[in-house]
């Protein structure tokens, strides 16, 4: 099925092969350090955000109990 | 009332022109009731490019035997065993099908691809294999049924509609009503029968929970004040829509399922909803207010191992993000795009099963080095995979980079396990806030995104009926 609802058969994805036994990934080395940190205030936000989308769950709860559906 | 010669066998195929014909076979059913279901079957059929309608009879219905058995069977005078099955077919091809049941409610499990000019808008789509003529097929769409309006009402229908979904995409158990009602914890004893009166919230989210779908649940009206205005219902919806799952939204006396978004040029949102009142692919756009039917609850069924919620996996994402273009080692030059206000680079995250993500990252344009990378980086089953876009790029080059948080670690401290970002990629070790670092491709890379274009485009007229002739097929 195309994107424009077309009748087609699924692009069929390439086949599977194995892979080449001496290719590596080099996944690189640690190197820490910031000329330019994130500021803490900053920061607080992201974790924030993190923090609250536990509070929707609970809300979501709170709600669940007051709806009746037939 | 049964209409004439139901379930009786006929020695061969029952073709019939859709155009010409397709009013006669569904004036077939009549003497059921009235069904605006079974309209919108024959309509959606037409819109989806559908030419013929075999009757396929007498038809075994796995989902409607459970209904019988559990609950039609007590009756003193039972309804028949079997059904009959309408297959859709395009010249050379099976599209869909629907089975009718011997109820007046009776639109029983149906599977059709969206009309035309619904089909960009449609992420929630699952494989179903049909058996016809000899052979099996493949048809593609959102699995709908009506509630019959006895056994179950609307929120089973949906609950079953999720859940047929996520087994043929996701491979989760497959679920009739009887599971659900079983899963609800509002099963009557085996000797005895009940009509269903309906199902509380709560009694919803333990069903799912009880089938294998734990559920996300949402109060719309606190997102964005419980957010603090990060979130809209929008966002949170669009999210679990972008990884092709579906959203269910309680009003206050009915459930619908979103299956699909599209955006206006305005910005404005509107779905693709699921509603066992109406059909499976109905335009709609968010309803507010104290109308009965304001949208008041989201739950949102995980098919998957999924601890961290998208919202978490999102701010987690782009808080690694900003790190990398910060850091001594990166693509620093990326900090003022990132920093700048109005914002010029976008975040779009989704849930996928890693062996998805992975084996389609070649075809987005991914340099081999970055997928080799990310083949080989451990990784959990499902992971929520954040892009950060240029919006002002061509499609094939505007994701800037990618970050892959590890779904099933803690919601209140997601955790990042690879990513990449213009060339440079990233792997989190366990317990290591700071990643190992390589630069595989120098220059500017970027790459397609995962998620399809939902602009609202102008579609095509749909096709229509030659009028009804007074005839129904037999």
């Amino acid at each position: 099925m195309s994107e424009q609802g077309e009748t087609q058969t699924p692009p069929v994805p390439p086949a599977p092969s194995l892979p080449a036994p001496d290719v590596l990934v080099d996944f690189g080395v640690q190197a820490p350090g910031s000329a330019n940190p994130m500021p803490i205030g900053r920061r607080s936000e992201y974790e924030a955000r993190i923090r609250k989308s536990v509070d929707a769950q609970a809300a979501g709860a709170e709600k669940a109990s007051q709806l009746f559906i037939r | 009332m049964l209409p004439p010669n139901w379930g009786q066998p006929h020695p061969g195929p029952r073709r019939f022109d859709l155009v010409n014909d397709g009013m006669a076979v569904r004036e077939r059913y009549r003497p059921l009731a009235d069904s605006a279901q079974l309209d919108e079957v024959f309509d959606v059929a037409l819109g989806a490019g559908a030419t013929s309608v075999f009757i396929d009879r007498p038809y075994v219905d796995f989902d409607y035997r459970s209904d019988l058995s559990h609950f039609y069977g007590r009756a003193f005078r039972p309804p028949p065993e079997t059904t009959e099955r309408l297959i859709f077919t395009s010249e050379h091809d099976v599209l869909g099908i629907a089975v009718i049941r011997p109820l007046p409610q009776q639109v029983g499990r149906t599977l059709l691809p969206p009309p035309q000019e619904e089909s960009r808008y449609v992420t929630c789509r699952c494989d179903m294999p049909v058996h016809a003529f000899g052979f099996e097929w493949k048809v593609r769409g959102y699995p709908f049924s009506s509630q019959d309006g006895e056994y179950g009402v609307c929120a089973h229908a949906a609950i079953w509609s999720i859940a047929r979904y996520h087994h043929l995409r996701f491979r989760t158990d497959r679920q009739t009503i009887s599971g659900i009602i079983e899963a609800a914890g509002l099963r009557e004893r085996p000797d005895k029968t009940a009509r269903s009166d309906g199902l509380y919230g709560f009694d919803i989210i333990r069903a799912f929970r009880g089938i294998g779908l734990p559920a996300l649940q949402y109060d719309i009206a606190n997102i964005p004040a419980i957010s603090n205005y990060t979130e809209t219902a929008a966002s949170v919806i669009c999210r679990y829509l972008n990884s092709g799952i579906p959203v269910a939204v309680l009003s206050s006396n009915h459930m619908l399922v979103l299956i699909g978004y599209g955006e206006e040029a305005s910005g404005e949102i509107f779905y693709i909803v699921s509603d066992d009142n109406l059909g499976a692919y109905q335009r709609m756009k968010i309803v507010t207010g104290t109308t009965p039917d304001a949208w008041k609850m989201l739950i949102v069924p995980q098919p998957g191992r999924m601890h961290v919620n998208g919202e978490a996996a999102e701010a987690r994402a782009e808080e690694v993000f900003e790190d990398r273009v910060r850091a001594n080692a990166g693509p620093g030059h990326l900090l003022a795009e990132w920093l700048a206000t109005p914002r010029v680079l976008l975040v779009r995250t989704y849930a996928t099963p890693s062996t998805a993500y992975v084996s389609g990252m070649a075809a987005r344009g991914v340099p081999d080095q970055i997928c080799h990378h990310h083949v080989y980086a451990p990784k959990a089953n499902w992971l929520w995979v954040a892009e950060v876009q240029d919006p002002t790029r061509e499609e094939d080059e505007r994701v800037v980079g990618e970050i892959a948080v590890d779904a099933t670690s803690l919601q209140l401290d997601p955790s990042p396990v690879f990513g990449n970002i213009d060339g440079w990629a990233y792997l989190w070790h366990p317990g290591d806030e700071e990643p190992s670092v390589i630069e595989l491709v120098t220059g500017s890379v970027r790459y397609r995104s995962a998620l399809g274009d939902r602009s609202e485009q102008a579609a095509a007229a749909p096709p229509a009926f030659a009028p009804y002739g007074g005839t129904p097929v037999d």
